[in-house]
C-alpha cells in the first residue's frame, strides 16, 4: 500500500470506524484517539497492508483497540443474563431511532459490536469473526441473541406506549 | 336350520329384531310368540325404547398436526431478517408470515432492531491524518545553505588541486580579479627579477585589492591564502594593464617554458544570505586561451623550440568533473525539492566559459576558460 492508498483509506474508512467506536464506548474523545491510533499502526504497517484488506484491518485494528481500552477501564459488564426488561421505563420516545439507542446501550459489549459490524458496516459473519476473534458460529449467535434482546427491548416499549 | 324361539332364548331374538337381522319367517315366529306371552311383548316394547342418540361431539384434531415455525419461530425471524434462510424455507416462512397475523406482527418488530449508521456522525479531522509522500533527505542536505556549502566545498577543492598542480608545474601564474580590468601576472621568484627588470613598476594596486578580499568560507580563504603565498614569493609585479599587455608576450614565453596553463585565481567572495542569486563574487580565470596556442613570436620560436600545451587533457578533466558535478547537483536539487543550478556559460563577447552556481541561499560563478 501507498501513501496515496493510505490517504484514500482515512476519506473512506475513517468516518465508519469513528461511528462505530463512538456507538460502543460513547466517548467521543477516546473514539477520536482509537481511530487516530489504528490509523498510526497502519501508517507503520503500510508496506505489509495490502489496500484490499485495509477495512478489514482498520475495524480490526480500532476494535481491538477498544476492547482493550474498556477492559483497562472496567467497564465490561456481561450483559448476556441480563432481561431487558429490567431497563423498560415508562419515559415516552420519539422515536425508533432513539428507541433503538437505548436498546443498544442495553446490550453486552459483544452483542453490540457484532450488531454494530452486521447493520453499520454490513459485514459477513466470517469477517465479523476474523475482526472479533471469534468463530462464525459464535458470531451468528451473538446477532441473534442480540437482535432478540432489541425486539423484546422495542417490543416492551411499544407495549407500554 | 331355522331357530325355535322359546322364553330361554327370546333376548337373543329380540336383539336380533332390534338389530333388523331377523328373517321373513323368523319374524312371524317372533310375532307368534308375543302373542302366546304378552309379557314378553311388553318387554320387548320396552327394549325399543331406549335408543340412544348419537351426540354432536368434535375434536381439535389440529392440535395434532405438526405447526410448522411454532417452536422456533424466533429464530425463523431473525434469520428472515438475516438472510439465512434457504430458499424454500423463506417461501415457506413468508407464506406463514401472511396467514398468521401474530406472527407477522412479531416479525415486524425484529425488522425495526435492522440499525442504520448515523451518517451524521463524521471524523472531525480527518485531513490530520493523512500523510504526505515521504522523501528520505539526509540531514545535511536538508538546507539549501548545506548543499550550497557542499557544492562550494567541492569547487574550492577542485579548484586549489587544479592550483596546486599548476604551482608544481607551472612556471608562470596569473591573477586577476573579476571586478578589475588590470591583470596581475605573478611570477615565480627566480623569474620575478626579471620580470621587475623588464617591467619596473610594482603592482600595489593589486596589493591593495588583495587586502580587500574577505573571503567568508574557510576554502576559499585557502584558496586566496595560496594566491597571498604566491604574490609574496613575487614581491615585483607588475601591475599595469599597459605594462602587463606589453609583457604578455615575455611571460607566455615564461609560462609556455612549462607547458602549463596559468590559473589565475580570483580572490573576492561574498556570501550572502537570503539572497536569490548573488552575482559572481569568486572568479577564477584562467589564461588558458593563451596558453593554449602555440605563440607564434616568443622567444622558444625565436631558440627554435616547440611546446605542446597540456589543455586539453585540463579540457577534459575539467568536462568530466563538470559532468559528475552536474549530475551530483542536480541529484541534491531533485531529492530536496529546491532550485539548485549548475551550469555552464559560454560567452561569444569576452570568449569565456563561466560556470554558475546557483541556490537560494548562496550562488557564485567563476570563469573556467
Amino acid at each position: 500500500m501507498n501513501t496515496v492508498e493510505y490517504n484514500k483509506s482515512v476519506d473512506k474508512y475513517a468516518d465508519g470506524m469513528f461511528r462505530f467506536i463512538l456507538k460502543n464506548i460513547k466517548d467521543e474523545d477516546k473514539a477520536r484517539d482509537i481511530v487516530q491510533d489504528s490509523f498510526e499502526k497502519l501508517w507503520r504497517n503500510i508496506e505489509n497492508v495490502n489496500y484490499q484488506k485495509v477495512k478489514s484491518y482498520l475495524f480490526t485494528t480500532a476494535y481491538h483497540t477498544m476492547i482493550d481500552l474498556i477492559r483497562k477501564e472496567k467497564r465490561k459488564e456481561d450483559f448476556e443474563n441480563v432481561d431487558v426488561k429490567e431497563y423498560s421505563h415508562s419515559e415516552q420516545y420519539s422515536d425508533l431511532k432513539e428507541v433503538l439507542n437505548i436498546a443498544l446501550e442495553k446490550l453486552s459489549d459483544i452483542q453490540r459490536s457484532v450488531i454494530l459490524l452486521r447493520d453499520y458496516e454490513g459485514y459477513s459473519y466470517a469477517e465479523i469473526a476474523k475482526i472479533t476473534d471469534l468463530s462464525e458460529s459464535q458470531v451468528k449467535v451473538y446477532i441473534y441473541r442480540a437482535r432478540k434482546n432489541l425486539k423484546s427491548f422495542i417490543g416492551s416499549i411499544e407495549t407500554l406506549v | 336350520m331355522m331357530r325355535r324361539i322359546d322364553r330361554h332364548n327370546y333376548e337373543e331374538f329380540f336383539l336380533d329384531y332390534l338389530e333388523g337381522n331377523l328373517n321373513d319367517s323368523e319374524k312371524k315366529n317372533l310375532e307368534s310368540f308375543l302373542v302366546l306371552n304378552p309379557d314378553l311383548k311388553e318387554e320387548l316394547e320396552e327394549m325399543c325404547l331406549i335408543e340412544l342418540e348419537e351426540e354432536n361431539i368434535t375434536f381439535d384434531k389440529s392440535s395434532l398436526k405438526q405447526i410448522p415455525f411454532e417452536t422456533d419461530f424466533e429464530d425463523f425471524c431473525v434469520a428472515k431478517l438475516e438472510g439465512d434462510l434457504e430458499q424454500e424455507e423463506e417461501i415457506a416462512f413468508t407464506k406463514y408470515l401472511n396467514e398468521n397475523l401474530i406472527g407477522k406482527a412479531q416479525y415486524q418488530l425484529y425488522e425495526k432492531t435492522k440499525l442504520k449508521a448515523d451518517i451524521g456522525i463524521i471524523y472531525p479531522d480527518k485531513e490530520e491524518l493523512k500523510r504526505k509522500e515521504r522523501k528520505i533527505i539526509p540531514y545535511w542536505m536538508i538546507s539549501g545553505v548545506g548543499i550550497a556549502a557542499s557544492v562550494l566545498l567541492l569547487f574550492s577543492v577542485w579548484n586549489t588541486t587544479i592550483s596546486d598542480k599548476s604551482t608544481e608545474q607551472d612556471s608562470t601564474k596569473k591573477v586577476a580579479y573579476n571586478d578589475s580590468v588590470k591583470k596581475v601576472v605573478i611570477a615565480p621568484t627566480k623569474d620575478s627579477d626579471r620580470l621587475e627588470k623588464l617591467v619596473g613598476v610594482k603592482s600595489e594596486s593589486n596589493i591593495a585589492k588583495q587586502d580587500e578580499i574577505k573571503p567568508e568560507l574557510e576554502e576559499v580563504e585557502n584558496v586566496i591564502a595560496n594566491s597571498k603565498t604566491i604574490e609574496k614569493k613575487l614581491d615585483k609585479i607588475v601591475t599595469n594593464t599597459a605594462i602587463t599587455e606589453s609583457t604578455t608576450e615575455n611571460m607566455q614565453t615564461e609560462t609556455q617554458k612549462v607547458g602549463l596553463p596559468a590559473v589565475i585565481k580570483t580572490a573576492e567572495l561574498e556570501v550572502l544570505a537570503n539572497v536569490e542569486v548573488i552575482e559572481p563574487k569568486i572568479e577564477v580565470s584562467n589564461q588558458k586561451k593563451e596558453m593554449n596556442e602555440v605563440p607564434v613570436n616568443t622567444g622558444l620560436a625565436n631558440l627554435g623550440m616547440s611546446w605542446k600545451s597540456s589543455v586539453k587533457a585540463k579540457r577534459k578533466n575539467n568536462s568530466l568533473l563538470y559532468a559528475v558535478a552536474k549530475m551530483g547537483v542536480d541529484k541534491i536539487g531533485e531529492i530536496a525539492g529546491k532550485k539548485v543550478q549548475l551550469e555552464k556559460q559560454y560567452d561569444s563577447e569576452t570568449e569565456k566559459t563561466r560556470l554558475n552556481f546557483n541556490t537560494k541561499g548562496i550562488g557564485f560563478s567563476t570563469s573556467i576558460k
